[in-house]
């Protein structure tokens, strides 16, 4: 079985499928380095492959689901505390 | 995009291995894949004599209840009228007993003309012409009786993919459901569309993120014109009500790991799978063309199954990764969950575990194939498990408000 998904090269995070401890290890072909889950990410949840500024873009799917409303470092879980729509009500703002 | 799944993706045409299918004929020519008798009311007021009839008939007859048909809102009054007539004359019907109060905003006299010409199997009872509850349901008993009659002689007759509307839907998704049962129901929807059979995308606010890729894949600037029509003005009200910062998403599906309306979106219009949208249809109404076509409803899932179910749609497939029991009075509802661990904790709510594409026990086309062989055992008869629990959710948007983000 997986334990996480990289959908599309473009992508800057990767989706667990597995719960991942803290010190998991992500390797795979979109990779050009391994990255390592600085904290727990549970199943389905998202892992960060790269430092994200606040501000930039986050992309799944080899497209833009959102933007990093805090700085986000690699390895860490990707989610509402840190990744804001852009659309419906959060559009112009 | 896919690269992951670009491998597995192998094409078999739908048609060259199936079994043959038979459904109902009816008198517009279209074919139903069960054989209902419908009792529904044209206003809440009406719900009584349905709830007397339901009694005495039990599941000779499925009666519906719901709360509209009063409102000075015009345009909800219309699209209340649209959809109780594309509901009530989907080909899953074979005869229709409309049940009126009397003094309605509904031009319920209207409804029951545009269901007759339709259908011929149609009768209408007023309770203020009829003097009461009692007699109303008096009035309605013999009626029944004559259709029950009439409906044990309609014979399945042979159909076939050309004749299939399959509607798709997804309900209290997670991050699996885009990367399972979504792409995996999007394959099996281009086998339907390969025989020459007919798709429905719908939910337009699932849309929000994803636009792109469904606006190239329009067959004319009309058909993509028309999309972007609907998906401002959806966006205009998802400007308008957001509240929250729940990123405009459900917080089941927070739980379950999807973050923002557009990566939900995204793994939403995998259902759709690859081929060209043919057509873009208002809430309800019936595609002209054969292919993929979507239609304008909302995210509420009851609320766009009664929609699909008004556009003629006879069966549809709706995904789950949280786990959502809901169905249809009229239409079969072929629940897929997204994974294993769900679809062996809610058994008795699941059809079909998409989830095996992620145990690495299957690939996409694997369950995309048997996808494709439970909708044939499906058409032919076989219950879901919709059907078996007795799910008859029955939702119509109200318009203006009709942007429940679930």
């Amino acid at each position: 079985m997986k334990s996480f998904l990289i959908l599309d090269s473009k992508d800057n995070v990767a989706t667990a499928i597995t719960n991942l401890e803290t010190g998991f290890e992500l390797e795979d072909v979109f990779l050009p380095y391994p990255v390592t889950c600085v904290e727990n990410i549970k199943r389905g949840h998202k892992v960060a492959l790269t430092d994200i500024n606040e501000g930039d873009v986050v992309v799944k799917y080899g497209v833009t689901i959102g933007r990093a409303i805090a700085p986000i470092k690699k390895g860490e879980l990707v989610h509402v505390h840190n990744l804001r729509s852009q659309r419906g009500k959060n559009k112009n703002g | 995009m896919f690269t992951i799944y670009a491998a597995s993706v192998e094409k078999t045409r739908m048609g060259e291995q199936m079994e043959a299918l038979f459904g109902y004929k009816r008198a517009d020519g279209r074919f139903g894949i069960r054989n209902h008798l419908l009792v529904i009311p044209t206003v809440v007021c009406a719900n009584v004599v349905v709830d007397h009839l339901i009694r005495r008939f039990g599941d000779r007859i499925v009666g519906v209840s719901h709360p509209y048909g009063c409102t000075f809102d015009y345009v909800s009054n219309n699209e209340l009228c649209d959809t109780l007539v594309g509901f009530s004359t989907n080909p899953n019907v074979g005869a229709v007993l409309l049940v009126s109060l009397g003094c309605e905003t509904v031009d319920y006299n209207s409804v029951f003309e545009r269901i007759k010409a339709i259908n011929p199997l149609t009768a209408h009872v007023v309770i203020q012409d009829s003097g009461g509850i009692q007699k109303t349901v008096a009035k309605a008993i013999p009626v029944i009786e004559d259709f029950i009659e009439q409906m044990r002689k309609i014979e399945r007759a042979p159909m076939s993919l050309s004749d299939l509307i399959v509607g798709t839907q997804c309900g209290a998704s997670d991050s699996y459901s885009g990367l399972t049962a979504n792409p995996a129901l999007g394959m099996c929807i281009d086998k339907v569309i390969d025989a020459g059979g007919t798709g429905i995308l719908a939910e337009l606010t699932e849309f929000m993120g994803a636009e792109e890729e469904v606006y190239a894949r329009c067959v004319d600037q009309k058909t993509r014109d028309k999309l972007a029509m609907y998906l401002a003005e959806t966006e205009r009200n998802l400007e308008r009500v957001g509240t929250s910062d729940l990123n405009d998403i459900a917080p089941g599906n927070i739980a379950g790991g999807l973050t923002t309306l557009e990566e939900k979106s995204l793994g939403c219009i995998r259902k759709g799978g690859q081929t060209p949208v043919v057509e873009v249809v208002a809430h309800g109404q019936k595609p002209t063309r054969h292919g993929l076509v979507i239609m304008e409803t909302s995210g509420q899932d009851i609320e766009s199954l009664v929609a699909i179910a008004a556009g003629g749609s006879q069966v549809t497939f709706f995904t789950t990764g949280r786990g959502s029991p809901t169905g249809s009075p009229i239409m079969p509802v072929i629940k897929v969950s997204s994974n294993t661990e769900m679809a062996e904790r809610l058994e008795d709510i699941i059809d079909l575990n998409a989830g095996t594409i992620l145990d690495d026990e299957e690939s996409l086309s694997d369950v995309a194939e048997r996808m494709c062989e439970l909708l044939v055992e499906v058409v032919n008869g076989k219950e879901t498990k919709a059907e078996i629990n007795g799910s008859r959710e029955f939702a119509i948007r109200r318009c203006g408000v009709g942007v429940c983000l679930l």
